[in-house]
């Protein structure tokens, strides 16, 4: 197999910067000009584990996506050099078959993304009756991006601060929960439908027990994923507000 | 200038010109067919004629504007000659871009349409929750419905203000597949490896 030596191939790769494991291996393909229906996976392999070595040092966060890459990685290295059993014909699915349809599939996507910029350069260029006030609204619809969305540090910093506020019990009844995930997402569609937003806090009701308020935090996270909600931020480490979101049910 | 009573009436004028007078007023692209349900005694086959005429007229005159195809209509822009100075009288920082993530994500989504969260997930190898929204918010993107699948998973589609904000006549602007470059290798392997799941892949085995 030609993919096995692997020394004397390693890369500096600290100063770039990828959207995701993806991505980095697109670039390890061209980078070193292998057939991408024949990937010496020892190499690439070897280089990958280079980057998110470097990588994760710095963004622990999209950290997880390129770890479960490098372990998909470390199964095919692991399966080529398994000696292939002497099937009679057909069925012999090379290991990295998946993962070949995969990195194109997204490299066509990726091409997809350029065309896209380009045109968005060329229509930055022509301008039409009306084009002030529709800037105003693209600008305003941009302006409400990240600064204001409540992060997930954000949501368990201020439900750390609420459990804060619980009543602790003094005795742990062991006993199923009273409340499901289903009520609780039904209470905060009733707050929602009545008043189009509410504050975070006050989703969680006074004197329920704490179970309670872990359900409603579910339930909230649970509506937030399905875009059911929003959930916004005016300030940093502010209060957080849940509004009505795309997926809202009525 | 003529009050109603004395107006031409629609003999007298050219339906090219009420196409014109008609495509300078407008804020947004006009479709053919609304030109034609505007405009007496017109199909928007013919409207495609005129506008055509129109377009061609501006190019002869060399006017700073002439008519784009975007959304399935026609605006009048000005040429893109002429953007530095529309720039100034704007007088404001350009508009941000949408970033490389939200690009890619609404590559798929124009291609995969309606599309759930999971597959563009699946495709780009990351979490698309953030950009998802962001385009959402910007109006490039909108809830379809929902997914037959695992909890009904809710499917998104491109929006007239996607081909607006690129400036694209339709959805069918966008490259076909099969014209995209093929970066790694030739495309008859790519073809056995896409349509003949059972086959072998790369090549020979030593």
């Amino acid at each position: 197999m030609a993919d096995v030596e692997s020394t004397g191939h390693s890369v500096k790769l600290e100063t770039l910067d990828f959207e995701g494991p993806l991505d980095l291996l697109v670039y390890l393909v061209k980078k070193n000009e292998v057939d991408i229906y024949d990937i010496p996976i020892a190499v690439v392999t070897e280089q990958f584990l280079e980057y998110v070595e470097a990588m994760t040092r710095e963004k622990l966060e999209s950290a997880g996506e390129f770890l479960l890459m490098a372990a998909t990685l470390m199964r095919i290295k692991a399966q080529m050099l398994l000696p292939q059993p002497d099937l009679d014909d057909e069925e012999i699915d090379d290991p990295r078959r998946e993962l070949v349809l995969k990195i194109i599939e997204y490299q066509q996507f990726k091409e997809i993304a350029e065309h896209l910029r380009d045109h968005e350069s060329s229509r930055r260029l022509l301008f039409s009756r009306g084009y002030r006030e529709w800037l105003a609204e693209d600008e305003a619809r941009a302006e409400e991006e990240p600064a204001n969305r409540a992060t997930l540090g954000d949501l368990l910093r201020a439900f750390a601060d609420v459990m804060g506020q619980a009543a602790r019990d003094r005795v742990h009844h062991l006993e199923p929960l009273a409340v499901t995930i289903e009520e609780k997402v039904d209470f905060i569609r009733g707050r929602l439908r009545r008043e189009g937003r509410s504050s975070f806090r006050e989703l969680f009701v006074v004197g329920e027990p704490r179970s309670h308020w872990i359900v409603t935090f579910v339930a909230l996270l649970e509506m937030a994923r399905e875009g059911e909600i929003r959930l916004r931020q005016a300030e940093r480490f502010g209060d957080i507000n849940v509004f009505v979101g795309e997926g809202f049910k009525k | 200038m003529t009050d109603a009573s004395t107006a031409p009436t629609r003999a007298v004028l050219d339906t090219k010109h009420i196409v014109e007078a008609l495509l300078f007023a407008a804020d947004h692209p006009l479709t053919s067919v609304q030109l034609a349900s505007l405009i007496e005694d017109t199909t928007a086959a013919m409207i495609e004629d005129v506008v055509r005429g129109l377009e061609a007229d501006y190019v002869m005159q060399r006017r700073a504007f002439g008519i784009k195809r975007i959304a399935d209509g026609f605006q009048i822009v000005t040429r893109s000659d002429y953007a530095a100075w529309i720039e100034r009288l704007r007088a404001a920082a350009p508009r941000p871009r949408l970033s490389r993530p939200a690009l890619e994500t609404l590559a798929i989504v124009a291609y995969k349409q309606p599309v759930a969260r999971v597959e563009l997930e699946s495709i780009r190898g990351v979490s698309v929750d953030a950009v998802l929204r962001t385009l959402l918010e910007r109006g490039m993107v909108e809830v379809a419905g929902r997914g037959e699948g695992l909890g009904r998973p809710l499917l998104y589609r491109t929006t007239g203000h996607f081909l607006e904000y690129f400036g694209l006549p339709g959805l069918d602007a966008l490259p076909r597949p099969e014209e995209l470059e093929v970066l790694f290798a030739d495309r008859e392997r790519q073809e056995e490896l896409e349509f003949d799941s059972g086959d072998r892949i790369a090549g020979e085995d030593e």
